[in-house]
C-alpha cells in the first residue's frame, strides 16, 4: 500500500520538523519575545514614568501613587519587571475531563419498537476524553511559559446501540414454492405460470392491446399456484436456508412481514492535538494534528453470511497543518498554511477464505463473497450489496496570504494549491448481482401476475452484473486558486468589498493511465455508428480525459448604515462560484482496464437471461481488453468531457436592527441559481426515445429496443453521478431574533419561508428528451420552518438575584441552567408512483394520471387518509403519466423535535467546577408520522395502503453526562 | 492508537504536576483593602450625563443599610484609563479602531493618564499609564493585528490590576478592552470541536453553545469581587450562535463589573461605539464607602441620587451587587 505508506511518509516528516522546531525554539526562542524586537513596546522598570505628563497641580501624587501601584502590580503578575509579560491564565493548566452515558434503562421505548410489540431497544453508549491546553514547559529542557503552549483533546466512544428495520421476505410457504397466499396490494390473488409451458397465442389480436383476455403468448399456471418441489432450484433452495422467516404481520396481505432490531456496535477514539509557538513578537508558528480511528459494526438484517446489510467497516482519519503568521507591520501580515489530511475506509472481511458461489454450487464467479441477490417485487435481499471496499484518500496543500491595510482599503492576496489522492480497490457485486423480476413467472405482457420470488426458486435470472476488477486505482487531481480582494470603506456609512478568484482546476488522472470513457466523437468499428470507447493517454487522448478548467469567481457585497443609524445595517451581496472537479473513488471509468460485464434477457417477458445451474456466464471480454469495442452491447461509463462544472450564483440582501430589550433582529433574504449540476439518473443518456412507447410489446425485445437507441451498440450509459446538466432556483427569506442574556435569559428564534425547485431530484426522468418538464419542486422543498434555542439561568446564588448572598443557599440552587432546543419542518413534497410499470423497460420514472376535477386534498388530514387517492390514477400500458414530476401541494408529515438541557454547575475552589448535565432529547417523547404510501395502483388492484401513514419513529433519549473543568 | 492514548495521557499528567508551583507564582493578592470604591454613572439620555453632582447628591445602601460616603471622586477627578488590545483578526476593524483612539484620547483632559496593554498571547504592557498623548497615538497605531485571543484569559489580571489601582490611589481607574475576537480565536477549545466526526450518536454537542455560556458564566462570577468597571468595545459582531453566546457573555461580564460592552456592526460603527463609551468612561462618579465587615458571600448596592432641588438627575447605573473576598 504505497499511498498509506506514503501518507506515513509525509506524517513522519511533519513530526520530525516538529521536533526539530520545537528543539531550535528551546535553543533561540527565548531571545526573540522581546530581545530582537524593536517595535515591541516594553519600557523598562527603570525608566522614569514618561517624561511629558502635566497633571493637574493638586493631583500629581495620586496618579503617580497610580503608575507605582501599576508597576507592582505588573511586577506580581509577570514575575519580573514592571514592563514585562504576563500570561495569567494561559500558564496554567485548563481543561475539562468528561463522561457522557446513555442506557435504554432511562430512555422511552421508541415508538418504531413499541408499534412492532417490541419492549425494549438496545442502547449503551459511553463517551468519554478529556481536554487540556497550557504551556509547554519541560523542567530543564524547555520553558514555553508565555510563548509555546499545546492543547489536547481525546475522546472515546464505546457504543451498542439496536437498529429497527421493517421488510417483506416470502412466506413459509413461499419459501417452499406454495404461492398460494400470493395476493397483490388489494387482497386478489396473483397467479404464476410455468416459464417452461410458453407458447405464442394463436388467438392473439394485434390490433388489441395485450391483456388478460389478448394474451400475445400463453403460459400454463402452476396448479393451485404451487411449484412442484422437483422443480426448484437447488441454488435457490440453499440460499433460502440463509434467508430470514416472516416473524411479525403489520400487513397488508403478508406484507411487511419481517422486523429486526439489530443490534450494532461503533467504537471510535480520536485525539486533536494542537501547538502553536510565538517565534517573535511579530511572528507565530501553530501545529494542529488530528486523528480518529474506528470500527463501525453494522447492524445485520439476519445472521450469517447472506446478510443483506452493509459490511462492517474500520475507518480511519486524520490530518496535519502547520501555520505561520507574520505581521511585518500593523498594516501588513502574511499567513503562511500548509496541510496534510488522511482518510481511510476498509470494509471488515469476516468470511475471508470462504467461497460461498462454490458452497451454494454457483459457477463462472471469480471472488468467494456471497452473492447479492434481489427481488423487484421489494422482498429483502438476499447477500450483501457491497461486500468489500478499501478506499483511502489524502490530499496536500498549501497557503500564502498577504494582508495589507491602506487608508480606506484592506487588500488581500492569497494564493493556494492543493493535490488530492484517492485509492480505491472496491469491486461492485464482485461475486456477482443476481437480479429477479415476476416476468418469468407471469403471464407475458400482463400485469398482476407472476412473482419475482417464484422467478428466482426456478432459478430464472433476468439480469446478472459483475465486477472484475484486476488492479486498485490510483487517482489525483490538482486545484489551484488565486484571489484578490478590496474592503473599501467608500464614505461613512458605506462599505464594499469586492474579491476575485482565479481557479484552475484539473481532470482527475490515474497513476498508470488506467481511464477510458466511451466517446461520442469516435467511430465504433463495430457498427460504424458514433460511439467508441477511448483510453487516457493513448492515441493522442490526454491522461486526464477532461479539460483543464480555467474560471473566474467575482463577488460583491455591500452594507451601509442607513441615515447613519448605528442601530441599522442594511447589506447586500452577489457571488458566483464554480464547484471543482469531484475527486470519486471505486472504479467508474475504467472499463477495459476492468470489467463489468452485464447478462440481460433477450426478452424478459419470454426467457431469463440465464438460469442459475448454469452460473455466470464467463464469455465476455476479459480484462485487460484496450480495444474501442470493449464495451459494446453493456452498459458503458461515460465521462463528461466538455468541462461544465457546477455553476452556483447566490445572492442576498439582509437588515439586521438592533432592538430594545437586548433583542437583534435579522432579516435575510437569499436567492440562489445553480446550473450544470452533476447528476446522474436524470441524465439517462441513450435512452430508448418515449416516442417508441408505440411499439409496445415489442419493446419487451431487448434486440429491438437496442436498435431504437441514439447509440444502439450500447445500453444506457452509466454517468457515475457526474453529467453537468441539472438545475435549480430558490429563494428563502429567515427572521431571526435573538434574545442576549437579559435577566437570565439567553436566546435565538428563527423562521424560515422558502421555495427550491429544481428538475433532477428524484432521479431518472419519465421523458429524458424534454427536461423541461422535470422542472418542479425539489424534493428537499421545505416552505416552512421554525427552530429556536434558549437558555435560563435560575435567579439563585452567586451574581443573580435570590440567594446572593447565602452561601449555602448559593451552592445548592446557585448554577442551574436550563437549556432547550426546538426545531420544526414543514413537509416535503410528495412524490407519487403508479404501481405498474410497463412501458418495455423504457420509461425509468413512471408518473401517474391525474383525475381531472379531483380535489388531491382531504378535509381531515389524518395517518388514516393523509390524501385523496381518488385525484390520481395508474397510467395505461405504454403511455406516460401527466401528474407532476413532484407534487406541488401534498408534502409528507414533516417533523419536529424538542430537546431540553438541565445543568448544574458547583465551584470546587477558585479554578476548579463540577458540571453535572441531564439531557432529554426528543423530551416531550413525540412520534414523527412516517411518509405515506404514494403508490397509486389500477382501479383493477388499487394499492389499499396508498395515501395511508403506517407507524411513526421516535422517542426519548436521555443522556447524562458529568464534567470537572478546571 | 494506544501509544497515542498512553504518550498524551503522560504529557497531561507531567504538565499537570508541574504546572501548580507555576500558577501560584502568579497569584496577586487580590484583596481589596480600605474603602468599598462603587462607580456610578447619571444618566440624563442617550450619551448624556449628568456631571454637575456633589458628595450630598448621592447615598449608597449596602444590603439597603446607608453607608457613608467616604470619597467622592467626579467626572472631573485624575483618571487612570487602561487600554488592552485584543485584536486578531480584522485588520480594517481595527485600523478604524486605531484611528478612532488615537483621535479620542487627544480630547482627553490632563488628569487623565492612559495605559495601554496587550491581551493576545498574554498580558504584555504596551505603554505604562502616561499623559503624553503623541506617544499614546504613536504606540496604538503600532498595534498589531495577530495572535490568539486573550480578552478572556486576561480579564482576572487587569481586574486586579486596575482595582488595586484605585485601592491604593485616589484616582478613578477603568478598563477598556478593544477586541475584534471570535470564540474561535482562542487557543483553549471554547468550541468543543468534533474529535470523532464518523460518531453519528454523538448528541453531546447538540447544544453547541453550551460550553462557551458555561464559561462565561464562570469568568463572570470570578469578577465579581473586582471593583473596577470593564468595558468592552467589540469590532466585529457576529450572528452565529456560538458567537452569539461569547458576546453576550461579555455583555454580561462587563455589565456585572459595573460597565459596558458595545458591539461595531460595520467599520463605520467602530467610531462610534468608541465614543459612547469613552463619554461613559469619563462621567463616572466613583463612591467610597467602608468595605462591609458581614460575613456574606456577597452584598447588595444600590445608589440614590437627588439634585439640590430633590429631583431626580437622570437614571443611575452601577453594579448591582459584589462578591465579598474569600476569608
Amino acid at each position: 500500500m504505497k499511498f498509506v505508506s506514503h501518507f506515513r511518509k509525509t506524517t513522519f516528516a511533519f513530526a520530525v520538523a516538529f521536533l526539530i522546531s520545537l528543539l531550535a525554539l528551546s535553543l533561540f526562542g527565548e531571545k526573540s519575545v522581546y530581545g530582537q524586537n524593536s517595535a515591541a513596546p516594553t519600557p523598562s522598570p527603570k525608566v522614569s514614568p514618561t517624561p511629558s505628563p502635566t497633571p493637574r497641580p493638586q493631583q500629581p501624587s495620586e496618579l503617580q501613587k497610580a503608575l507605582g501601584e501599576f508597576r507592582t502590580q505588573m511586577n506580581m503578575l509577570g514575575g519580573g519587571t514592571g514592563s514585562a509579560k504576563s500570561t495569567g491564565k494561559q500558564n496554567k493548566l485548563s481543561g475539562r475531563i468528561y463522561e457522557n452515558l446513555r442506557n435504554d434503562l432511562f430512555d422511552a421505548v421508541p415508538h418504531e419498537v413499541r408499534q412492532r410489540g417490541g419492549t425494549k431497544s438496545l442502547l449503551r453508549r459511553n463517551q468519554y476524553g478529556f481536554s487540556v491546553s497550557g504551556p509547554v514547559w519541560v523542567p530543564k529542557l524547555f520553558d514555553g511559559r508565555g510563548k509555546t503552549f499545546f492543547s489536547v483533546n481525546f475522546e472515546a466512544t464505546r457504543e451498542r446501540i439496536a437498529q429497527s428495520a421493517l421488510f417483506t421476505v416470502a412466506t413459509d410457504k413461499q419459501r417452499l414454492g406454495d404461492f398460494s397466499d400470493l395476493v397483490d396490494s388489494a387482497g386478489q390473488r396473483i397467479p404464476i405460470y410455468d416459464p417452461l409451458t410458453t407458447r405464442p397465442n394463436p388467438a392473439y389480436d394485434p390490433s388489441q392491446a395485450v391483456s388478460a383476455t389478448n394474451p400475445q403468448y400463453l403460459r400454463d399456471p402452476f396448479p393451485n399456484n404451487i411449484i412442484p418441489a422437483n422443480r426448484l432450484e437447488p441454488i435457490a433452495k440453499s440460499a433460502v436456508a440463509l434467508y430470514p422467516r416472516s416473524n411479525i404481520n403489520v400487513g397488508p396481505f403478508l406484507q411487511n412481514n419481517y422486523w429486526v432490531n439489530s443490534p450494532f456496535e461503533n467504537r471510535a477514539d480520536g485525539a486533536i492535538a494542537k501547538v502553536d509557538h510565538q517565534l517573535t513578537e511579530k511572528q507565530q508558528l501553530g501545529i494542529n494534528f488530528n486523528l480518529s480511528r474506528g470500527l463501525r459494526k453494522s447492524p445485520e438484517y439476519y445472521p450469517g453470511p447472506a446478510n443483506a446489510g452493509a459490511p462492517s467497516y474500520n475507518y480511519e482519519n486524520g490530518s496535519l497543518s502547520v501555520q505561520d503568521v507574520f505581521t511585518a507591520s500593523p498594516q501588513t501580515v502574511w499567513t503562511f498554511r500548509a496541510a496534510t489530511a488522511y482518510g481511510a475506509t476498509t470494509s471488515v472481511e469476516q468470511d475471508a477464505g470462504q467461497n460461498y458461489p462454490q458452497q451454494l454450487g454457483l459457477k463462472g464467479l471469480f471472488a468467494g463473497y456471497f452473492p447479492r441477490l434481489t427481488f423487484s417485487n421489494g422482498y429483502l435481499s438476499i447477500g450483501p450489496g457491497t461486500p468489500v471496499f478499501r478506499d483511502r484518500s489524502y490530499s496536500h496543500s498549501g497557503s500564502l496570504a498577504l494582508s495589507i491595510n491602506r487608508k480606506a482599503h484592506t487588500f488581500q492576496l492569497s494564493g493556494l494549491g492543493r493535490r488530492s489522492f484517492v485509492n480505491s480497490l472496491s469491486p461492485s457485486f464482485p461475486s456477482g448481482w443476481f437480479s429477479f423480476t415476476g416476468s418469468a413467472t407471469a403471464l407475458p405482457g400482463v400485469n398482476n401476475t407472476g412473482s419475482a420470488f417464484a422467478s428466482f426458486l426456478l432459478g430464472m435470472v433476468s439480469r446478472a452484473e459483475e465486477g472484475v476488477v484486476l488492479h486498485p486505482s490510483y487517482y489525483s487531481k490538482n486545484f489551484f486558486d488565486s484571489t484578490f480582494s478590496d474592503q473599501w470603506r467608500v464614505r461613512p456609512g458605506v462599505s464594499l468589498f469586492g474579491s476575485l478568484s482565479f481557479e484552475v482546476a484539473t481532470p482527475r488522472i490515474e497513476k498508470y493511465d488506467r481511464q477510458s470513457t466511451v466517446s461520442l466523437d469516435h467511430t465504433n468499428l463495430a457498427n460504424g455508428k458514433p460511439g467508441a470507447l477511448i483510453f487516457a493517454a493513448r492515441n493522442g487522448i490526454g491522461r486526464g480525459l477532461q479539460p483543464v478548467t480555467a474560471r473566474i469567481e467575482p463577488s460583491v457585497s455591500v452594507s451601509v448604515n442607513p441615515l447613519n443609524d448605528r442601530k441599522t445595517v442594511m447589506r447586500a451581496s452577489y457571488s458566483l462560484s464554480y464547484e471543482d472537479y469531484p475527486l470519486y473513488g471505486r472504479h467508474f471509468g475504467t472499463q477495459g482496464f476492468n470489467a463489468t460485464p452485464v447478462f440481460v434477457s433477450a426478452n424478459d417477458q419470454l426467457r431469463p437471461a440465464f438460469l442459475l445451474r448454469d452460473g455466470m456466464p464467463t464469455n465476455f471480454a476479459q480484462p485487460p481488453f484496450l480495444d474501442p469495442t470493449a464495451v459494446n452491447g453493456i452498459e458503458p461509463d461515460y465521462i463528461d468531457r466538455t468541462g461544465l462544472l457546477p455553476t452556483n450564483q447566490q445572492w442576498t440582501f439582509s437588515i439586521q436592527r438592533e432592538l430594545p430589550r437586548a433583542l437583534t433582529l435579522n432579516v435575510l433574504y437569499t436567492g440562489w441559481r445553480g446550473a450544470h449540476e452533476l447528476v446522474d439518473g436524470f441524465a439517462r443518456l441513450n435512452m430508448v426515445p418515449v416516442s417508441n412507447l408505440k411499439y409496445r410489446d415489442q419493446l419487451y425485445d431487448e434486440a429491438f429496443r437496442n436498435s431504437l437507441r441514439p447509440f444502439p451498440q450500447y445500453r444506457s450509459f452509466d454517468m457515475g453521478g457526474l453529467y453537468p446538466v441539472g438545475a435549480l432556483k430558490g429563494n428563502s427569506m429567515s427572521a431571526t431574533i435573538d434574545q442576549r442574556l437579559t435577566g437570565g435569559l439567553f436566546g435565538r428564534f428563527s423562521y424560515r419561508l422558502a421555495k427550491v425547485l429544481d428538475n433532477y431530484s428524484s432521479g431518472t426522468p419519465q421523458d429524458p428528451d424534454n427536461r423541461r418538464l422535470e422542472w418542479s419542486l425539489s424534493t428537499s422543498d421545505v416552505t416552512h420552518s421554525i427552530s429556536a434555542s434558549y437558555t435560563y439561568e435560575l435567579p439563585f446564588g452567586r451574581g443573580k438575584k435570590f440567594f446572593a448572598d447565602n452561601l449555602f443557599v448559593s451552592r445548592t440552587l446557585g448554577g442551574w441552567n436550563l437549556s432547550g432546543l426546538t426545531s420544526w419542518r414543514g413537509g416535503q413534497p410528495l412524490i407519487l408512483r403508479p404501481w405498474f410499470n410497463r412501458t418495455g423497460g423504457v420509461v425509468g420514472n413512471l408518473r401517474v394520471n391525474v383525475v381531472p376535477g379531483v380535489d388531491p386534498d382531504v378535509e381531515t388530514q389524518s395517518p388514516q387518509q393523509w390524501f385523496n387517492v381518488a385525484a390520481f390514477a395508474q397510467p395505461d400500458d405504454f403511455t406516460l403519466g401527466d401528474g407532476p414530476r413532484t407534487h406541488p401541494q401534498l408534502r409528507d408529515p414533516g417533523a419536529h423535535v424538542h430537546h431540553l438541557s438541565l445543568t448544574k454547575r458547583i465551584e470546587l475552589n477558585a479554578d476548579t467546577s463540577l458540571e453535572f448535565v441531564s439531557e432529554a432529547f426528543n423530551f416531550l417523547n413525540h412520534a414523527n408520522l412516517n411518509d405515506p404510501d404514494t403508490r397509486i395502483g389500477p382501479e383493477s388492484s388499487p394499492n389499499l395502503n396508498a395515501g395511508k401513514i403506517i407507524g411513526s419513529t421516535g422517542g426519548r433519549v436521555m443522556q447524562f453526562g458529568l464534567r470537572i473543568l478546571f | 492508537m494506544k501509544a497515542i492514548v498512553t504518550a498524551l495521557a503522560l504529557v497531561v499528567m507531567l504538565l499537570t504536576v508541574a504546572t501548580p508551583a507555576l500558577a501560584q507564582k502568579e497569584k496577586a493578592d487580590t484583596t481589596p483593602k480600605g474603602l468599598l470604591k462603587i462607580p456610578v454613572w447619571v444618566e440624563e439620555g442617550d450619551d448624556q450625563f449628568w456631571l454637575d453632582g456633589n458628595r450630598q447628591a448621592f447615598k449608597v445602601f449596602v444590603e439597603e443599610k446607608e453607608s457613608p460616603v467616604k470619597s467622592f471622586q467626579t467626572p472631573k477627578s485624575s483618571t487612570i484609563l487602561l487600554i488592552v488590545f485584543d485584536t486578531v483578526a480584522d485588520l480594517a476593524r481595527v485600523d478604524e479602531a486605531r484611528l478612532a483612539l488615537s483621535e479620542a484620547i487627544k480630547t482627553f483632559g490632563q488628569n487623565y493618564w492612559v495605559g495601554l496593554l496587550k491581551a493576545q498571547d498574554g498580558l504584555s504592557v504596551i505603554q505604562e499609564p502616561t499623559a503624553d498623548r503623541a506617544l499614546l497615538a504613536e504606540k496604538i497605531h503600532a498595534v498589531q493585528v495577530s495572535g490568539k485571543a486573550g480578552l478572556l484569559d486576561t480579564l482576572e489580571q487587569v481586574s486586579t490590576l486596575a482595582s488595586g489601582m484605585m485601592q491604593k490611589a485616589n484616582v478613578r481607574v477603568a478598563v477598556l478592552y478593544v477586541t475584534d475576537s471570535g470564540i474561535a480565536n482562542y487557543r483553549a477549545d471554547y468550541l468543543n470541536p468534533v474529535v470523532n466526526s464518523s460518531d453519528s450518536g454523538d448528541l453531546s454537542r447538540r447544544f453547541s453553545d453550551r460550553a462557551i455560556q458555561e464559561q462565561m458564566s464562570r469568568q463572570a462570577d470570578a469578577l465579581g469581587e473586582f471593583t473596577a468597571p470593564i468595558f468592552i468595545l467589540h469590532l466585529s459582531y457576529r450572528s452565529d450562535s456560538m458567537n452569539l453566546a461569547y458576546q453576550s457573555g461579555l455583555e454580561r461580564i462587563a455589565a456585572a463589573s459595573g460597565g459596558l460592552a458595545l458591539f461595531s456592526r460595520t467599520n463605520e460603527d467602530v467610531e462610534a461605539s468608541l465614543k459612547s463609551l469613552l463619554t461613559r468612561i469619563q462621567s463616572s462618579y466613583f463612591l467610597g464607602v467602608d468595605q462591609p465587615t458581614a460575613k456574606r458571600h456577597a452584598v447588595k448596592l444600590r445608589v440614590e441620587a437627588k439634585k439640590a432641588d430633590g429631583q431626580s438627575p437622570g437614571k443611575i447605573t452601577h453594579r448591582e451587587q459584589i462578591s465579598l473576598p474569600k476569608k
